[in-house]
């Protein structure tokens, strides 16, 4: 009987676990494809005969020559340093701007939370442009400092969006109760509501993070020099020529440049998860 | 467990916690922070790997100025970047001026923010027409003119693409050029030395090859910048046809250019790989090497890196000029060059044009010519007797090919705005793609016709 029931059970799930299993294909293949494509060499690249999802013959060379470019451990550092101290500005006035639209109950608190989200919706294409004028003039185009304080201009309203939500979400009586107690708000936002928020602080930081860890258009416009480059950038400076790509390096810079925000994922997943679903459910 | 240690001690084995991890790695950010917003480094001008050519003195007045470089790297052949720079340096420490360069391969956005905020650059390398920046660009007519005298004459191609409103805005380096990249060692098999002279007879051998499982891979196609405005202007030339009449008059469609699409639906279905319809500038270079195709229009980006890395596909393979057909033979030019953004002004402009005039002589530049080894021929006839030509015999034509280059929007005498859009839109890799893709020529070319009635109100 029980066997049966079991049968039943798997004949049930099988749909879903195929299903699941050629979502997880589809979305793994391309690191899946990056991952092999930087352990051949040039040849076995472009040899698609017998079982090429395998390295016939496993190398380390792509690896050698992306860590032999002048540059890349310097624009490994650059884009850590500027994704950190990124995510960091945008977290905190994100923090401080969501709890505001969220909790302060000032006229107009909705339509400033719509505004603020309307400017993530303008392109970055029309705003580097002014936003180097600005840069130039305060003294700071070439340098990462430009970055540092244009990454957050566009990481900033989908944050405080994000945040607004999840302020929305978490229960207003300890704030309130805390300040019954003698706490100041700032205490008690510091003390009771950011620690209860937590996952959706964390949500935002790894948004922020992969965000300027992916960035290009502003990394090209605002930084000059080899030693202000970063990964996206320097990359694909170092290994594309016209219509000549030099796939292996490129696929072990792909491989490579995926590890911090992979190890980002890892350590926050769980938070990451309820940070993401807050407010979804009833209860 | 204390949250004071940077790592937790359990079992004898060190756990990562996530405190540990943003501890550690916020102390070490902060450091660079502060390091960070002390300056950027500036741009340090490279020494270059090839040897100097000959600088010649200049007026004591550029003494102080300085010269700002911004152009893509020569990724492919590092040594063209390497000649610019020791040139560059040597010129700058004669004449007391200082020159920096910056490089980058997504090169607009960087040109836009330097036009923009009238700084980073003064002189830029780049390809596309430099009518798009026409506003930004200081007439340069000047040098092209001294240089143009002294290589008697540019061809076609040359004021074609630079000059706009009566004023040359950039001077060309030069053109790079679309050749015959073909499996020689396949043809032999086919009893052919050497690739056929025309396209008829590139078919038939096209189809015995298509036979064996090795087509051709032309760049029939809109998803290419370089290859797709490049190869389908080559067949269309050889059959005649052509965009514009030299008095700007749409010339397109054709008996000629019906013709030239005729005859690649024919080539395409039975000599061509099916996917050349849709391959991108990599995709041919990609099929040849993996020796998947058996011929395939393109630059020396397939044969040089093969040397190195393919030596097999390098081996077997050869160049050859493009095959003629009944409207004869011709060659597509490509043109990078260099120009002076306006925002340059006094001594620094005197120092950038300068640079320029000695840089892009003849007796200067050839040292450029001969480090691209076909990658980047002249545009000046007279190059034809220097001593610049590549010396592997496998990229021997590069010398019966530079005469033969024709601009985008042959027969205009300058670019328009309508035949600059066309090009930018790839329209005529649209022509050919679609024509290959449906069968139907006719259809495809009134398509694009309509097509090009839309460019026209934005041009």
């Amino acid at each position: 009987m029980q066997v049966a029931q079991l049968t039943r059970n798997a004949r049930r799930s099988l749909p879903f676990y195929f299903l699941l299993g050629a979502v997880i294909v589809i979305f793994l293949f391309p690191f899946y494809w990056g991952l092999i494509t930087s352990l051949k060499f040039e040849v076995e690249i472009y040899d698609f005969s017998g079982n090429f999802l395998v390295p016939k013959n496993p190398s380390l060379a792509n690896y050698m020559t992306l860590f032999r470019a002048p540059n890349y451990f310097i624009w490994f550092w650059n884009t850590l340093l500027v994704s950190a101290v990124t995510t960091a500005i945008s977290v905190v006035i994100s923090v401080m701007a969501g709890f505001a639209i969220a909790r302060l109950r000032f006229r107009g608190a909705a339509l400033a939370g719509t505004l603020v989200f309307i400017t993530y919706l303008a392109p970055k294409n029309f705003l580097f442009v002014p936003l180097a004028q600005i840069l130039k003039d305060w003294g700071l185009l070439g340098g990462l400092p430009a970055l540092m304080l244009t990454y957050p201009t566009n990481l900033i309203p989908f944050c405080t969006w994000l945040l607004s939500g999840y302020f929305s979400n978490v229960p207003q009586e300890p704030e309130e109760c805390a300040m019954v107690d003698g706490a100041s708000r700032l205490g008690a936002i510091v003390r009771i509501t950011l620690p209860m928020s937590l996952p959706g602080i964390i949500t935002a930081a790894i948004f922020s993070f992969t965000a300027s860890w992916n960035e290009l258009l502003y990394s090209v416009a605002f930084v000059n020099g080899e030693q202000n480059k970063m990964l996206t950038n320097g990359v694909i400076s170092a290994f594309t020529g016209g219509d000549s790509f030099a796939w292996g390096p490129l696929m072990a810079a792909a491989t490579v440049s995926s590890l911090p925000v992979a190890l980002l994922y890892l350590f926050f997943t769980d938070r990451f998860v309820s940070g993401i679903t807050a407010g979804s459910t009833k209860g | 467990m204390s949250t004071k240690d940077l790592a937790s001690e359990n079992g004898g084995q060190t756990h990562i916690t996530r405190r540990t991890f943003l501890r550690a790695g916020g102390l070490t950010m902060f450091g660079s922070v502060l390091a960070a917003c002390g300056g950027g480094t500036p741009a340090v001008p490279s020494g270059g790997a090839g040897a100097a050519p000959t600088v010649a003195g200049a007026p004591v007045v550029l003494k102080g100025a300085t010269v700002k470089f911004l152009g893509a790297p020569w990724s492919f052949l590092p040594a063209l970047d390497g000649v610019i720079e020791a040139f560059a340096n040597d010129w700058a420490t004669q004449n007391g001026v200082t020159v920096t360069f910056e490089r980058d391969a997504q090169l607009l956005p960087k040109i836009q923010t330097a036009i923009e905020t009238k700084g980073g650059a003064n002189i830029i390398q780049y390809s596309s027409p430099p009518a798009i920046f026409s506003k930004a660009l200081a007439d340069v007519s000047d040098i092209a003119e001294s240089i143009g005298s002294e290589g008697g004459g540019y061809l076609p191609a040359g004021p074609y693409q630079m000059v706009f409103d009566g004023k040359w805005l950039g001077v060309p380096i030069g053109q790079h050029n679309w050749f015959i990249n073909y499996r020689q060692d396949w043809l032999k098999e086919e009893g052919l030395d050497t690739f056929p002279d025309t396209w008829e007879e590139a078919l038939a051998v096209g189809k015995k090859l298509k036979a064996k499982g090795r087509p051709f891979g032309m760049t029939l196609s809109d998803q290419a910048g370089g290859d797709g405005n490049a190869v389908p202007r080559l067949m269309l030339w050889a059959f005649g046809g052509k965009e514009f009449n030299p008095d700007g008059s749409l010339a397109l469609d054709s008996p000629e250019t019906l013709a030239a699409l005729e005859f690649c639906i024919q080539l395409h279905n039975e000599a061509g790989d099916p996917g050349e319809v849709g391959y991108d500038d990599g995709a041919n270079n990609a099929a040849f090497l993996a020796s998947k195709i058996s011929m395939t229009a393109n630059v020396n980006t397939i044969y040089l890196p093969a040397l190195e890395k393919n030596p097999e596909v390098a081996a077997g393979m050869n160049h050859a000029l493009p095959p003629q057909g009944p409207g004869g033979r011709f060659g597509y030019g490509q043109l990078p060059w260099w120009g002076i953004l306006n925002h340059t002004q006094g001594a620094d402009l005197d120092a950038a044009k300068d640079l320029m005039r000695q840089f892009l002589s003849i007796k200067n530049f050839s040292t450029f010519y001969k480090a691209g080894q076909g990658y980047i021929l002249p545009l000046l006839p007279n190059y034809e007797s220097e001593p610049i030509w590549p010396a592997d015999p496998k990229l021997a034509i590069a010398k019966d090919m530079f005469k033969l280059a024709r601009p985008a929007g042959y027969s205009l005498p300058n670019q328009t705005k309508l035949a600059a859009l066309m090009q930018d839109k790839i329209i005529i890799g649209k022509l050919f793609s679609q024509a290959l893709s449906t069968g139907n020529a006719r259809a495809a070319l009134d398509g694009v016709m309509k097509d090009i009635a839309d460019l026209k109100l934005l041009a």
